[in-house]
């Protein structure tokens, strides 16, 4: 007889019921969506992030309602590690990678269950010096750049504070070097293609330490690069470089070519034992710090993300000389080469590990 | 004077805050038809006292309640006797005028709604309509439904809770000083109000104006420093207290 | 009725004490009291000039931010625009007409080299190097027309396309002296003109800084703040109640206390480590492997994420918005037989309602411009078409600023500071709206 005429509990009640509702569809939803067909994933180097992107956009736009590639740009070393953490719908697919991929990252891959991938590259990059175009115009070799930036240079603390004091024709301006963080593939380089020779040519020791077994009087002495001052960490984003070498026309900064090129009217490359950086010069190889680009591919993704096999082939129409991606800043790898990359993606070769180091 | 039956009953009834002990041992009837006074000094307990009537004490934490309190002859402190009811049963007027700040009818009908007592909007109309006769105040606001009740006078207001204590169909209701902060017009009309209530509601006053408990009410208790000290007719008290205590206080020697 | 004792009230004023005599008035003309009162007029002066300088200051930095903002990015609204004289018979594209009204028809426009066709007609027409002027999407806006009107495709058109980025910098004077040279022969041919276009509303991100749009990263930003809403905001404000009302104080609740205050300063970025573990990490429990929870970058783990991370703001919020409802509101209702969760809901919510929003408005705004948090649960990712669900992978307004920011292309600069903007217009509507819900509630009652 006596009816509940409450309004204000059963609305709050209905409120929550709703909640719940959407909230256990959502998770419902999330499950489902995961274990069936997704978009392609992407992780990687900075340096190729911009070619992946052009090639994932041009990918959409052909049409046929294709799910977006997600890219995301993390740094090679970062990008191999979550490659290589294993295979199924919440690893990805392919990793940028700005140098190739090391023995311990394969092994870590294979430890993960990972499988076979596939190495494919897709063209070149130049690690290029830059400064100003009101710069000192510095001309530096190898072993200057090391005796400049290593941390340890002929196994003593640096104490080079000028370009003079590394080497007596270069003028006595402070060594201000601005570059990415040890995360990014381009430093990488940067130690690999000239730090490395450059203690090679300095330090008579330096080719007994690199055959030894243990690693690391080597690695401090060559490759560890110093952070008392002189080399200034700006972090990944390279635009800050480009404007920290106009407020300060003596400093270099340390980038990839592409992103010399955009700004070419407001800096020039340093040339780096007498070799300029351009597109000639990094295509040919005879600029040092030319360095390939890849894309390492999970084979056993390949069936079940669909649309990643037109990915891959759709990257091999794009890098050609003429092609989209080199309107973008990259240097097309030589013709043989690039035959046999579409070649591999063609047949979904597999990388023959033996070659890593 | 015949005996008329008691609605509610207290025995050795003791309230404690904590280890303070603020009621002690208190037993008194509150009768049907009558009104039935608690004077005292402040602070001698008989607010106290009157919110274990309603378990308002319930409310705060370190109260604790021992001794019966029986609303026709059930134990009110039993666990199965369900608080929402028992407030419904026993309603209470405050001392500060506190409507909700909602509009007038909203504020009559909000008891009624919640318990289930209007099963359709006439029927709500006709409850708040008689409530707010009974209070003395429908022919003021009858127009002006909608307005806020926190928009009236401190009279209006405190009829307006009277009148909002009355819509949920109290068997008893307890006052605690209800025309303490009212003008003397305001305090007569609640005084008459509480005459017109007298025979429908076991009413229960707490006051520290004596001469308001000499006219409205039938049977008085004194209180003083939490016991209850003596209890009679209202007449019987203010003419020949029997205890020397009562006498002090009503002739003004403290309090 | 015999004589009541109760005594009347005395009547005539009291004599004065025996003991003292009165005190003597004090004199407020004299030097000392004049110099006391200019002295206070004199402080109070100072002090409301000292409110009216922080106020405008704290006005003159806001007026700083939003004008500096307006200028870079307002550009980041219009567009230039190259006339395209384009021959469609003569192109030598074979379409077949049924296809286009299919959603097969993209397909079938890319597959009948309508790219190569516009990059063709760009040559024709302005000289070997043409394709450079114009953008490389602006062949869509070719497909949509032909999409839209097949009838084009019998006729020779001019159609308006975006300009590629180099010509339209080169417009705003920031360019080399070829592409400036490249801008002045076009605006002789009156084929280049300047617009305000608000694509960049309804465009998702682009790797071509004319083509790109705001629009991915806004809806994903919606999306992820609905998320965060609808767990934040019952979760908070029925823990805060809990904790005001029905909670027994003690030592454990005092606790719990202390953790809330602690909580709401913890940095954002916590929170995202905190996020990655739960939602998308995978553990080994008795041999079964559970793997991620939710897809990586998608909003749902986003909202999730920032949930947890503004639910203290609004539980200490709602928790002095309910401490300051009058006791005698709940007394009174308690009176009436109300039960403790119509107390609640009714009356005690109800007049906390401006409170809690208030610290709602404040909470949602901080979970608005949080990158960090995002940048680690993988919210960071270019994609080119914006979230259809809450767990495709979206990115968010803040982030995409952040990956602009870093972009190569120069064209991208006044995008970022556009997209500034559009984040200011989004927190000021946002903040507007609870404001709005705020008023309403205050009235109501």
């Amino acid at each position: 007889m006596l009816r509940r005429t409450t309004r204000g509990i059963a609305g709050v009640r209905d409120i929550f019921g709703r909640l719940g509702l959407i909230a256990a569809a959502a998770f419902t939803l999330a499950g489902c969506d995961s274990n069936t067909a997704r978009e392609i994933r992407v992780v990687g180097s900075s340096t190729v992030y911009p070619f992946t992107t052009a090639v994932a956009e041009t990918f959409v736009n052909q049409g046929g309602g294709r799910r977006a590639p997600v890219v995301e740009s993390i740094g090679t070393g970062a990008g191999l590690k979550r490659f290589c953490e294993g295979v199924g719908w919440e690893f990805p697919d392919i990793a940028n990678a700005s140098r190739r991929i090391k023995k311990s990252e394969y092994q870590l891959c294979q430890a993960n269950g990972v499988g076979e991938i596939m190495e494919v590259q897709i063209g070149v990059d130049g690690v290029a010096l830059a400064e100003a175009n009101n710069g000192p115009r510095l001309r530096l070799s190898k072993q200057d750049v090391y005796l400049a930036l290593a941390a340890n240079p002929l196994g003593k603390p640096n104490a080079a504070r000028t370009w003079r004091d590394v080497n007596p024709s270069l003028p006595a301006i402070p060594i201000q070097v601005m570059g990415p963080p040890s995360t990014s593939g381009t430093r990488d380089a940067l130690v690999e293609l000239v730090m490395e020779p450059g203690c090679a040519a300095a330090d008579p020791q330096a080719n007994a330490l690199k055959a030894a077994k243990d690693a690391a009087p080597y690695d401090t002495r060559c490759k560890r690069i110093r952070d008392d001052g002189p080399y200034i960490d700006k972090g990944e984003n390279d635009n800050l470089i480009v404007q920290g070498l106009a407020a300060n026309p003596n400093a270099l900064g340390v980038f990839g070519y592409s992103y010399l090129e955009e700004n070419i009217d407001r800096l020039h490359g340093v040339p780096i034992e007498g070799v300029t950086p351009t597109y000639a010069t990094i295509a040919d190889g005879t600029y040092p710090g030319a360095r390939p680009l890849f894309l390492y591919v999970k084979k056993r993704h390949l069936r079940a993300v669909p649309g990643l096999a037109d990915f891959l082939t759709l990257y091999t129409t794009m890098w050609n000389p003429k092609g989209k991606l080199t309107q973008r800043g990259l240097i097309a790898a030589p013709d043989a080469l690039r035959a046999k990359s579409a070649q591999i993606v063609a047949q979904r070769a597999a990388l023959d590990p033996a070659g890593l180091h | 004077m015949t005996e008329t039956p008691h609605k509610m009953s207290a025995r050795g009834v003791s309230v404690f805050y904590g280890d303070k002990q603020a009621v002690k041992d208190v037993s008194i009837d509150i009768a049907m038809d009558k009104v039935t006074a608690f004077i005292g000094p402040s602070g001698c307990g008989k607010s106290t006292f009157l919110r274990t009537l309603n378990r308002m004490n319930d409310t705060i934490p370190s109260a604790r309640v021992t001794g019966d309190i029986m609303l026709d002859g059930e134990n009110i402190y039993s666990s199965a006797m369900d608080v929402v009811q028992l407030r419904a049963r026993v309603g209470m007027v405050f001392q500060k005028p506190n409507p909700f700040p909602k509009s007038i009818y909203e504020n009559v009908a909000y008891g009624p709604r919640i318990h289930g007592l209007a099963p359709s909007k006439p029927d709500l109309d006709a409850i708040v309509e008689r409530s707010l006769k009974r209070a003395g105040l429908w022919e003021e606001v009858k127009d002006r439904l909608q307005d806020s009740g926190t928009a009236l006078s401190g009279g209006q207001q405190q009829r307006l809770c009277i009148a909002r204590a009355i819509a949920v169909d109290p068997e008893v209701i307890l006052m605690d000083e209800p025309a303490s902060a009212l003008d003397p017009i305001a305090t007569a009309k609640i005084e008459e109000l509480i005459h017109e209530l007298r025979g429908r509601y076991a009413i229960a006053i707490v006051t520290h104006n004596m001469q308001q408990a000499a006219r409205v009410s039938q049977r008085t208790a004194f209180f003083h420093l939490g016991t209850l000290v003596e209890y009679g007719d209202t007449d019987q008290i203010f003419t020949t207290p029997r205890e020397e205590r009562t006498k002090d206080y009503i002739t003004g020697r403290y309090g | 009725m015999s004589k009541s004792l109760v005594p009347q009230l005395p009547t005539g004023p009291k004599e004065p004490d025996a003991k003292g005599s009165w005190r003597a008035p004090t004199d407020w003309t004299t030097h000392a009291m004049q110099k006391r009162i200019r002295r206070r007029y004199g402080a109070e002066r100072r002090f409301r000039f000292f409110g009216l300088a922080a106020v405008s200051l704290s006005a003159a930095f806001l007026a700083f931010l939003l004008i500096t903002m307006v200028a870079n990015g307002w550009r980041g609204f219009t567009r230039t625009d190259v006339a395209l004289p384009i021959d469609f018979p003569a192109s030598g594209m074979l379409i077949e007409r049924a296809q286009l009204r299919t959603p097969a028809a993209d397909l079938a426009l890319a597959g009948a080299g309508l790219e190569n066709a516009v990059k063709g007609a760009a040559a024709t027409a302005f000289g070997p190097g043409g394709e450079e002027f114009i953008s490389e999407n602006a062949w869509l806006r070719i497909r949509d027309a032909i999409k839209a009107d097949p009838s084009i495709l019998d006729r020779k058109m001019r159609i308006d396309v975006p300009a590629s980025t180099e010509i339209d910098q080169a417009v705003r004077g920031d360019g080399n002296a070829e592409a400036k040279a490249t801008v002045a022969k076009l605006q002789q041919a009156g084929a280049l003109s300047r617009h305000f276009n608000l694509d960049f509303l309804y465009e998702s991100d682009s790797t071509d800084p004319v083509a790109v749009g705001i629009w991915g990263a806004l809806k994903g930003s919606l999306l992820t703040m609905a998320v965060t809403f609808l767990i934040a905001f019952p979760v908070g404000v029925l823990s805060a109640i809990y904790l005001e009302e029905y909670a027994p104080k003690n030592r454990w609740t005092d606790l719990i206390e202390v953790s809330i205050n602690n909580l709401a300063a913890v940095p954002s970025i916590i929170f995202g480590l905190l996020g990655l573990a739960v939602f998308l990490g995978s553990w080994n429990l008795f041999g079964y492997q559970f793997g991620p929870l939710l897809p990586r970058s998608a909003a749902l783990v986003g909202g999730l994420t920032l949930a947890l991370m503004i639910m203290p703001v609004i539980v200490i919020a709602s928790r002095n918005a309910v401490k300051a409802v009058p006791p005698s509101i709940r007394d009174a209702a308690l009176g009436i037989g109300a039960s403790p969760i119509q107390v609640v809901f009714h009356h005690v919510l109800p007049l906390a309602m401006p409170g809690i929003l208030t610290g709602t408005i404040i909470g949602m705004a901080r979970a608005l411009g949080e990158t960090a948090p995002l940048l680690l649960i993988g919210m960071r990712a270019f994609i080119v078409t914006p979230p259809g669900g809450f767990t495709d992978p979206a990115t968010v307004l803040p982030v995409q600023i952040f990956l602009w920011s870093d972009e190569v292309s120069r064209g991208f600069v006044e995008k970022t500071s556009a997209a500034i903007i559009v984040l200011l217009v989004f927190l000021l509507a946002m903040n507007g709206l609870a404001i709005y819900l705020r008023n309403k509630f205050e009235t109501r009652w």
